[in-house]
């Protein structure tokens, strides 16, 4: 089903429409709020399901072929990611030292996590400017390595459109990287 | 690293800098399951929209009748107070029908008028707005137009700061409704609150019945845009069927049901949006608004209601029919 027929179908009730439209776009969502949250497991969870619950009860006023699914739910995570950094600045201002959160654990070397933390920061920097469909293509394709046809069939598009998408995709992220890599020579 | 000259290396850059590990099994077990009870729950819920205003007056017909007692009115004011010229000050009538007439705080017989004070937010959008066709309801771009001075009675402050704030969807896309009053005008993210699509409205309660000389709100300023069906009204209870005023409109095909508004819509700034309200009395502001240019939703970064609270002060029956508001239920007529 195209992302408009998943939302004509979850305008009618269509539970099984909506189990797919989650299972299609949780990865793209979590992957943001988890690149977003410097890897916090706990705050990406909460960003996730708040974003989620928020779509299913606007989802009654969305239009069908109006703009881009996945644009819009990571719009409302981007806006839930800031929700929850705001929260957390005025947790911290109280909150006594050792509730503070801690750091992601799963690094040894402080050097290394640094470095590591740098380079996912700047990658989801440039992902964060790319056009909505240009980003979820590129993730799509490079890291849930799916097919042009199955990308093509989600956004509605054509093969063709979508290998459009993603060389351009893929010419702005190559431009953004070597700047962002020149930047930190 | 490389550049990602070839799309294996591309690839790879991704797949090491952007990917994530798997959420939990349990989370998304969990979620999947409360995202369906939520689509029951929000399937349940409709046709009892919050949202759905009431209409009780919205034809022409109506309008004509309503602008009839007002002028028949004025002309039996006129004849009982002289000339309309040397109407005395307005005393308007408390709820309770006269008891106690309500008066702004230390407002004396002749009130020193003075510039309204409201500390603008860092102007965001410079340029000239793209992709908005110039249209006879809509206000010309001007980008260096600077407000002029509005004069309101010495004394008057924001009243809605820090009030509560309800809206027709109690559960924003984004932020909290509380940012609409909380002082903050900054255009970034992360200080607006965005609402559902479609026709969507917020109220604050002042508190207590106001005189209110001047609406200031700021949608969105982030970029030029149009919100469409903009309605201001003010009214004496929260369900907004005592004596609802609508002191700015700018719906002007009706679309929103609440009346053909004869305002022209307008490009948001930095510099917000004043509205004249004219002295109307009112504890409750509610503001309408259906979508903008650029998407089908609804924002708002900061309301400002300026005005004085009113206090109830011994008077004759008299003092009562020295109103020239009439006291009206209807909706989508405005009598200012």
């Amino acid at each position: 089903m195209t992302d408009a027929e998943l939302i004509l179908a979850i305008q009618a009730g269509d539970e099984t429409a909506l189990e797919s439209l989650y299972k299609r776009y949780l990865p793209a969502v979590w992957r943001y709020a988890y690149a977003h949250l410097a890897g916090n497991v706990n705050a990406a969870e909460d960003v996730v399901s708040e974003t989620f619950l928020a779509a299913v009860r606007q989802v009654a006023g969305l239009v069908p072929d109006a703009g881009s699914l996945g644009g819009w739910l990571i719009g409302i995570a981007r806006h839930k990611v800031m929700d929850y950094r705001r929260r957390s600045v005025r947790m911290t201002v109280v909150a006594e030292p050792e509730n503070a959160p801690s750091a992601p654990a799963d690094r040894t070397d402080p050097g290394e996590a640094l470095e590591a933390g740098e380079t996912r920061a700047c990658i989801a920097s440039i992902m964060e400017h790319l056009d909505h469909e240009e980003r979820l293509a590129l993730e799509w394709k490079h890291v849930d390595g799916l097919a042009v046809r199955e990308i093509a069939h989600r956004l509605g598009r054509t093969e063709k459109a979508v290998e459009a998408i993603l060389y351009r995709a893929r010419s702005s992220f190559r431009a953004a990287y070597e700047r962002a890599q020149r930047a930190e020579r | 690293m490389g550049a990602g000259d070839n799309d294996e290396e591309l690839g790879r850059i991704l797949r090491t800098g952007y990917d994530a590990p798997p959420p939990r099994a349990e989370f998304v077990a969990d979620l999947g399951g409360r995202l369906k009870e939520e689509l029951r729950a929000t399937r349940a819920s409709e046709g009892r929209s919050p949202a759905q205003p009431r209409a009780f007056l919205k034809s022409w017909q109506w309008a004509t009748a309503a602008a009839a007692v007002l002028i028949i009115g004025i002309g039996v004011a006129s004849v009982v107070m002289g000339p309309l010229g040397t109407v005395p000050p307005v005393r308007p009538v408390a709820p309770d029908g006269g008891l106690g007439a309500l008066q702004p705080e230390g407002t004396p017989a002749e009130e020193m008028k003075v510039p309204l004070e409201s500390k603008l937010p860092r102007k965001l959008f410079i340029g000239t707005p793209k992709n908005i066709a110039p249209s006879p309801y809509l206000e010309k771009w001007s980008e260096n137009k600077v407000r002029p001075p509005f004069l309101v009675p010495e004394g008057t402050v924001n009243l809605a700061l820090g009030k509560p704030v309800t809206a027709s969807d109690a559960e924003p896309i984004i932020g909290e409704l509380k940012m609409i009053s909380d002082g903050d005008k900054a255009g970034e993210d992360g200080s607006f609150v965005e609402l559902g699509p479609g026709k969507q409205w917020v109220q604050i309660d002042l508190g207590q019945t106001s005189t209110i000389y001047a609406i200031l709100m700021w949608h969105f300023h982030g970029e030029a845009r149009v919100y469409h069906d903009v309605i201001v009204q003010v009214a004496d209870d929260p369900d907004f069927i005592e004596n609802v005023r609508t002191v700015f409109n700018n719906d002007y095909d009706n679309s929103s049901g609440l009346g053909i508004g004869k305002d022209l819509e307008y490009f948001e700034d930095y510099q917000g949006k004043l509205i004249d309200a004219k002295g109307v009395i009112g504890r409750y502001v509610r503001l309408y608004s259906k979508g903008n240019t650029s998407n089908d939703q609804n924002h708002y970064i900061e309301v400002e209601v300026h005005g004085k609270s009113v206090v109830a002060a011994p008077t004759s029956k008299q003092d009562t029919l020295h109103s020239p508001l009439p006291r009206s239920t209807s909706q989508g007529i405005s009598f200012l």
